[in-house]
């Protein structure tokens, strides 16, 4: 992890910060608010709202990094702790993924699969039984990482149907809940209502924000900007030293239970989100895209995370706590229980009924996109797979999620997660190397922010690139006949300027 | 595409990695529905060999 952080930093500031995710003379197919806007609906899920107050308050009582818990300095370490795993490494994760899944299938014209990325290292071995066994532990991982969110998803919405409604919190109804939910997810696909799930999306969106506006404006105002910004300060200064953080000197089991599960988590949704991010992506450079990627989900979740994990601490040290004590029961009960905690009084039902509404359209919009991705990988990188499989993998993904459940919930669907995340981290290693040996034929590429240009000069053109005269029209030596004169143009103008001396002399 | 099957119940999939991630997954639901005790055990043996300090 602590590697691809580094990885993703370099590749957004290093010799390839100016190679587009598409041909050279391409532009960003979305706009850069559009653009933001769907990542914020990338950074936030589920997941997030599951562990927004559970992950802070558990760390709160204890964690290897405090002496003495349910105290400030415990909430602010807590705080740090939950954005270490909410935040820049795991969307390293996702921004990698995405980055190389958008390279090989924009520039490079390979089918949009997790396979296309091993191309410069297997060539057309990829369409053999090693990218089929590459394809299958994608699917393999995303199947699980779903299923898994889903569960937790579900649990959650029991939690919020037992405050709200006074239902016994059962199995059964969880089985009911993943019923209706994926019920909805399949309908969807089989009656083409995708523009019903754009709406789902974007109620997601306003529904967010209008959560966090209240939290905001009913919670502690001023403690939780304030815990926010300090723990974000905190959480900045110890990222090195969390990133490299092994656990070996201290006795305790705390990095396999919290660090190695969430990267295991964020792993298995890694071709799922990656491919979310490289389809709104296109056109843009790797600077533009590390920068929008890493940043933009993790300012998010830091200020989701600092004000609903904030509210729950607030209530515990300087209010009637009880957060504590229903997590110690429950931890899917967390948000419900710090919901009750603010005493709003009539409010109460309103908010945590509109909270069962977003996990609810989360988990719709999250099982039909899941559904896509799947089946994307399965039909050898086809965007548009055949209904009947959609439908076949949704009705699947409800019965793994509700096994997992009738298994044993919560631990049985982190340990399940892990399990399926291990061998497609060998996958993710394997891109790395794919990417890499790709990137060697970028030598001319755009190191200041100009296009790339032909080397004008045939001596400067390495033997390698003039062995390659049928390469596709989109590498930067074999733009079309009028970006050449464009360029050309360009460069005559540009006389002195070093970044085209560099590219002349290739890079 | 990579090999998309041309005909058939599986025409625009690819036919090994479909059935093949079907053949598991669906053996992990057989198995995890009707051995749920045994299956959360191994799940939890396996996640203690995979997070082993």
């Amino acid at each position: 992890m602590a590697f691809l952080l580094l990885f993703m930093v370099w590749l957004g500031n290093g010799r390839y910060k100016n190679v587009r995710l598409g041909g050279d003379h391409e532009r960003p197919e979305f706009t850069f608010f559009s653009w933001v806007a769907m990542l914020f609906a990338a950074g936030t899920g589920v997941g997030i709202l599951f562990w927004s107050v559970a992950q802070p308050i558990l760390q709160f009582q204890e964690n290897p990094f405090i002496d003495q818990g349910l105290t400030p300095e415990a909430a602010t370490i807590a705080m740090r702790l939950t954005y270490f795993h909410w935040g820049l490494n795991g969307w390293a994760i996702f921004g990698f993924v995405g980055l190389v899944l958008g390279y090989f299938a924009y520039r490079q014209n390979l089918p949009l699969t997790i396979r296309s990325a091993l191309h410069p290292l297997w060539g057309d071995g990829v369409r053999g039984i090693k990218g089929d066994i590459v394809d299958t532990l994608a699917v393999f991982g995303t199947v699980f990482g779903i299923a898994t969110t889903l569960g937790l998803g579900v649990q959650q919405m029991n939690a919020g149907l037992t405050q709200v409604f006074g239902l016994e919190p059962s199995i059964n109804l969880q089985l009911l809940v993943v019923a209706v939910i994926m019920t909805i997810a399949v309908a969807s696909v089989v009656s083409g209502v995708q523009k019903g799930v754009r709406l789902l999306s974007e109620a997601n969106f306003w529904l967010s924000i209008a959560a966090l506006a209240f939290i905001l404006f009913f919670g502690p105002t001023q403690y939780l900007i304030g815990l926010t910004i300090e723990a974000t300060g905190d959480y900045i200064q110890n990222l090195l030293s969390l990133t490299f953080h092994t656990n070996v000197t201290r006795d305790s089991s705390w990095q396999a239970e919290w660090t190695v599960f969430f990267w295991g988590w964020w792993l298995a949704w890694s071709p799922f989100v990656g491919m979310f991010i490289a389809r709104i992506s296109r056109g843009r450079t790797f600077r533009e895209f590390v920068l929008g990627v890493l940043l933009v989900p993790t300012l998010i979740t830091i200020v989701w995370i600092g004000l609903f994990g904030g509210t729950a601490l607030y209530h515990e040290l300087f209010g009637a706590g009880g957060v504590i004590d229903a997590v110690s029961v429950d931890v899917s009960t967390a948000l419900f229980a710090t919901i009750e905690g603010m005493q709003i009084g009539a409010l109460t039902p309103v908010v945590s009924t509109l909270l069962i509404v977003l996990i609810g359209t989360y988990l719709v919009t999250s099982a039909n996109a899941g559904t896509l991705v799947i089946n994307t990988i399965l039909a050898g990188g086809d965007a548009d797979p055949p209904t009947l499989h959609r439908i076949i993998w949704g009705v699947v993904l409800a019965l793994l999620t509700a096994v997992l459940l009738l298994a044993g919930g919560l631990h049985v669907l982190q340990a399940a997660v892990i399990a399926a995340a291990m061998p497609f981290s060998l996958v993710v290693i394997a891109m790395v190397f794919g990417l890499l040996r790709a990137l060697g034929d970028e030598r001319f590429a755009a190191r200041e922010g100009i296009r790339s240009i032909k080397p004008a000069e045939p001596w400067a053109v390495s033997s390698k690139a003039e062995e390659q005269p049928s390469e596709p029209a989109h590498h930067p030596w074999q733009l079309s006949e009028e970006s050449q004169i464009a360029n050309e143009a360009t460069t005559d103008n540009q006389q002195g300027n070093e970044a085209t001396t560099e590219n002349r002399q290739g890079g | 595409m990579f090999n998309q099957a041309q005909s058939g119940p599986l025409k625009g999939m690819n036919p090994r990695v479909t059935l093949a991630s079907m053949l598991v997954v669906l053996t992990s639901v057989f198995l995890a529905g009707t051995h749920t005790d045994t299956t959360g055990q191994a799940l939890f043996t396996l996640r203690e060999w995979l997070t082993l300090p």
